[in-house]
């Protein structure tokens, strides 16, 4: 069946090459008029020939021939050869091409405003020269097929299309093309389009950009299936206005001056949001939807983006690999650009396969003025841009950076290196620092209190799904500025989705609040050095599993200073540190501002509970004036004072008088307790409660997470301590 | 096998059919309504002033009206008109392969070029 359609258009093929053709020769330029399409020719007082309404002065044919071309209507064909140009053009759109040749330059400029025989014309570029160019102009939408095109014009441009229609770029299946323009111009690009540009085809596009970007739109610019390549541009590697979408294809762009991608809005239009079907669209933003990207933006672009967009950058498919190596750029120092993989108002990540490695000087995964979303895909960065000092304020590398951030799905995964840097840092506010001092004599700097704060951070959905988010930070303090995995000046709502946290460093904590933190569900885990859980206001386990292990300070710590300061609702929390007295299992200054107000579970391990001594060597470790009564509780509960030595690979078990398992727990070190709080599902005041170990790991519980085993009929064979509930 | 041969036999003919049904003539009418076909295989013009050359005919540039593509040659420029009296005196038709036909028996001539030879000269006939 194959063979037959082969046939079939071998013979139509050649039932085309069959045809007479009037060729008439201007110049470099050749008009071709089938035979079967030219009716009458009229000559008018010997000094012109019309032609199928195109009209020559008779005076200006070079040449005039019949022979047996292919003429495919619709047409335009240029082909550059060294320093000449030769244009073929389809007769039934002679009387719309104006074409003019100078050296290998080539002009066109297009007359039709409607489809001609229901089509609109193709100029098919091909051949190659080192000082050439096509430049074009019209009113009407048209094709440019680059089939094999190899062009460099020294001095400008190399396409330039003035049109403001739509232009279809089409580069042609199996091709190898090549655009490079010269330096030093006044071109917008080495390929500029004033219209609607959709790029596409099978075919190998290579860019370069010697004087500002490689690939300019005055108006959008969509992707499809082409492979794109730009080795360099001085400016941006693409920039356009409106929109920018990328549907499939494989785009490469490396070395730029300033951003991968850049989207504007066009200011002579109206703004709008993302519009059914991109119609009539000016939001200003950035769509990649499939396809492979790579953007590689090296050091010396300083405040270099791979991807920015004046209004939402969405990442809804394909494979992103995107590295930032630029520096800062300080030329305004009221507001420094840093380096960033993907900038926007809004950034949301709803699928694919995003990879961001970040090395710039406090350079950001993602940043959005306004929101950061997650819905799905995967997004890892790993980033180890060093901090730097501008205007006597540290500015750090950060993974996300937003004044809101909601990860609703998707995996996320960052590893950040650098000191002072923080894998998600979101909020804003208005900060004011009193009394205290960071001198070796003062307590932890005093009081600094954050007003006027906006923003949020939302992890999970109502639902109880959310994302896994799994963060790494390696890095350390700078100039008092501390590295963590999450800093929120804003309230931090966690729904759901799945953590697993890691700090390495002093000051280094797991999740930082200045305002507040309610975690409803999900599951969650931070190994850190510092605090675990952080918050200058209250900390709420309403829901979910949350396991805190510190080894250098608290695992979880409320400074509100007030009852509710830590409130168990009904979710788990087990909470210890390894570091042994002054840091605590629950930090909030005094146990009486611990609130139980659900069916949960929480078990904490660590020092006494200190007051708001501070941590100078100095400083005092309180606890002493600690209350040890909860008010209100909704269940029964203890406060253990009585050392506890709990061992690593030991399955501690709390259970009550009949021998009920409440919960087992486990520890990742050894951890000296001198306050413990007990409080599990099930707990009555005045009942005796035991807590007993054995070595053998419960294998029937119905969940486990990272020590903590529920559902199981664990039993431990050696006693550790027993407690009357209150 | 057989199905792909016939196939191609039908698109040779086919082929054929429409290789026949292209234009291997243009036609040139000058402003006084006289014709000039040219067959069109490599086929070159050049203009030279005010002077159309075509193939070894010249024409003046201000003396054309129109051309056109033409499945026939329909040339009419120097052709006289062959009258019934000139027919009368003819002596011998050929046809264009050089045969000599005979006229029926009321004078009439399949369609079809002749060339006519008359004791005032030798005309070319075209029978429509």
């Amino acid at each position: 069946m194959k063979k037959v359609g082969t046939l079939l258009t071998a013979f139509w093929l050649t039932i085309a090459a069959m045809g007479q053709t009037l060729n008439v020769q201007v110049g470099s330029v050749t008009y071709q008029f089938p035979a079967e399409q030219t009716g009458e020719m009229i000559y008018t007082n010997g000094t012109e020939l019309t032609v199928m309404g195109r009209t020559f002065t008779l005076a200006d044919i070079d040449a005039m021939t019949v022979g047996e071309n292919e003429v495919k209507d619709n047409t335009v064909s240029v082909n550059y050869d060294g320093e000449t140009a030769t244009i073929l053009v389809a007769g039934n759109v002679a009387q719309y091409v104006e074409a003019t040749v100078s050296g290998a330059h080539v002009s066109i400029e297009q007359t039709n405003t409607d489809a001609i025989d229901g089509d609109e014309i193709t100029y098919s570029l091909s051949g190659a020269s080192s000082n050439g160019s096509l430049t074009l102009g019209g009113s009407y939408k048209c094709t440019v097929q680059l089939a094999g095109l190899t062009l460099t014009n020294p001095n400008g441009a190399v396409i330039e299309i003035n049109n403001k229609k739509r232009i279809q770029l089409s580069v042609k299946k199996d091709t190898e093309n090549s655009l490079s323009d010269g330096a030093n111009g006044s071109q917008k690009a080495c390929l500029y389009s004033k219209g609607q540009l959709q790029m596409q085809g099978n075919g190998l596009l290579t860019v370069t950009g010697n004087t500002t970007h490689a690939i300019k739109g005055g108006d959008y610019i969509t992707m499809k299936n082409l492979t794109l390549v730009i080795p360099s541009a001085v400016d941006d590697g693409i920039n356009c206005n409106k929109y920018f979408q990328m549907n499939s294809g494989n785009v490469s762009i490396m070395s730029v001056g300033d951003d991968g991608i850049q989207v504007d809005l066009e200011s002579d239009d109206d703004t709008t949001a993302e519009t059914d079907g991109h119609k009539n669209e000016n939001s200003g933003n950035l769509y990649v939807e499939d396809g492979t990207l790579t953007i590689t933006i090296p050091a010396a672009a300083a405040g270099g983006k791979c991807l920015k967009a004046t209004g939402l950058a969405r990442i809804s498919g394909g494979d992103l690999s995107l590295t930032v190596s630029g520096r800062v750029d300080t030329s305004d120092s009221s507001d420094p650009s840093y380096a960033m993989a993907i900038k926007g108002t809004n950034v949301t990540i709803a699928g694919g396969n995003t990879t961001i490695k970040v090395t710039g000087a406090a350079g950001r995964g993602l940043s959005a003025d306004d929101t950061i979303t997650t819905d799905g895909g995967t997004l890892v960065i790993t980033n180890s841009g060093a901090p730097t000092t501008i205007s006597s304020d540290v500015k750090s590398a950060k993974g996300l950076n937003a004044l809101n951030i909601a990860l609703n799905a998707g995996d996320i995964t960052i590893n950040m290196s650098s000191n002072a840097s923080k894998a998600i840092s979101c909020g804003d506010g208005t900060k004011t620092t009193s009394g205290g001092g960071g001198g070796p004599w003062g307590g932890m700097g005093g009081s600094t209190k954050w007003t006027n704060v906006k923003g949020s951070f939302t992890m999970g959905l109502s639902d109880g799904t959310g994302p896994k988010l799994t963060i790494s930070q390696t890095g350390s303090t700078y100039n008092s500025s501390s590295a963590k995995a999450i800093k929120a000046i804003c309230a931090v709502t966690i729904y759901g989705g799945e953590t697993d946290i890691y700090t390495k460093s002093s000051g280094g904590e797991g999740l930082e609040s200045k305002t507040s933190i309610d975690i409803r569900g999900g599951h969650h885990y931070f190994k850190c050095y510092d605090d675990c859980i952080n918050s200058a206001g209250k900390i709420f386990f309403n829901g979910g599993i949350t396991v805190c292990y510190s080894n250098g300070n608290d695992a979880v710590d409320s400074n509100a200073g007030t009852t509710g300061a830590i409130t168990i609702g009904n979710g788990i929390a087990f909470a210890y540190t390894s570091k042994g007295s002054p840091e605590e299992g629950f930090d909030c200054d005094n146990n009486s501002y611990i609130q139980i107000t659900g069916t949960g579970i929480g078990i904490s391990a660590g020092g006494n509970q200190g007051g708001g001594g501070g941590g100078g060597p100095w400083g005092g470790g309180g606890g002493s004036s600690s209350g040890s009564t909860i008010s209100n509780a909704k269940q029964g509960y203890a406060f253990v004072t009585s050392s506890i030595s709990y061992q690593a690979k030991r399955y501690y078990t709390l259970a009550d008088a009949s021998g009920n398992n409440l919960v087992t727990y486990s520890f990742v070190a050894a951890c000296s307790s001198n306050l413990a709080l007990f409080t599990a599902t099930g707990m009555v005041k005045n009942e005796k409660y035991t807590i007993k170990y054995s070595t053998e790991e419960p294998t029937d519980a119905t969940t486990v997470w990272h020590g903590l085993y529920l559902g199981s009929t664990h039993q431990g064979t050696t006693n550790v301590t027993s407690f009357t509930a209150k | 096998m057989k199905k792909i041969v016939l196939i191609f036999m039908i698109l040779i003919g086919t082929l054929t059919m429409l290789a026949e049904d292209t234009y291997p003539y243009l036609t040139f009418v000058t402003t006084d309504g006289a014709k000039a076909s040219f067959n069109v295989s490599k086929l070159s013009f050049s203009i030279d002033g005010t002077t159309l050359k075509v193939g070894d005919r010249q024409f003046t540039l201000s003396n054309l009206s129109k051309m056109y593509f033409s499945t026939e040659d329909e040339t009419t420029s120097g052709i006289e008109e062959v009258t019934k009296a000139v027919l009368d005196e003819t002596t011998e038709i050929y046809d264009l392969k050089g045969r000599k036909v005979a006229r029926g028996d009321k004078g009439e001539l399949p369609k079809g070029v002749y060339i006519v030879k008359t004791k005032k000269g030798t005309h070319k006939l075209m029978v429509r």
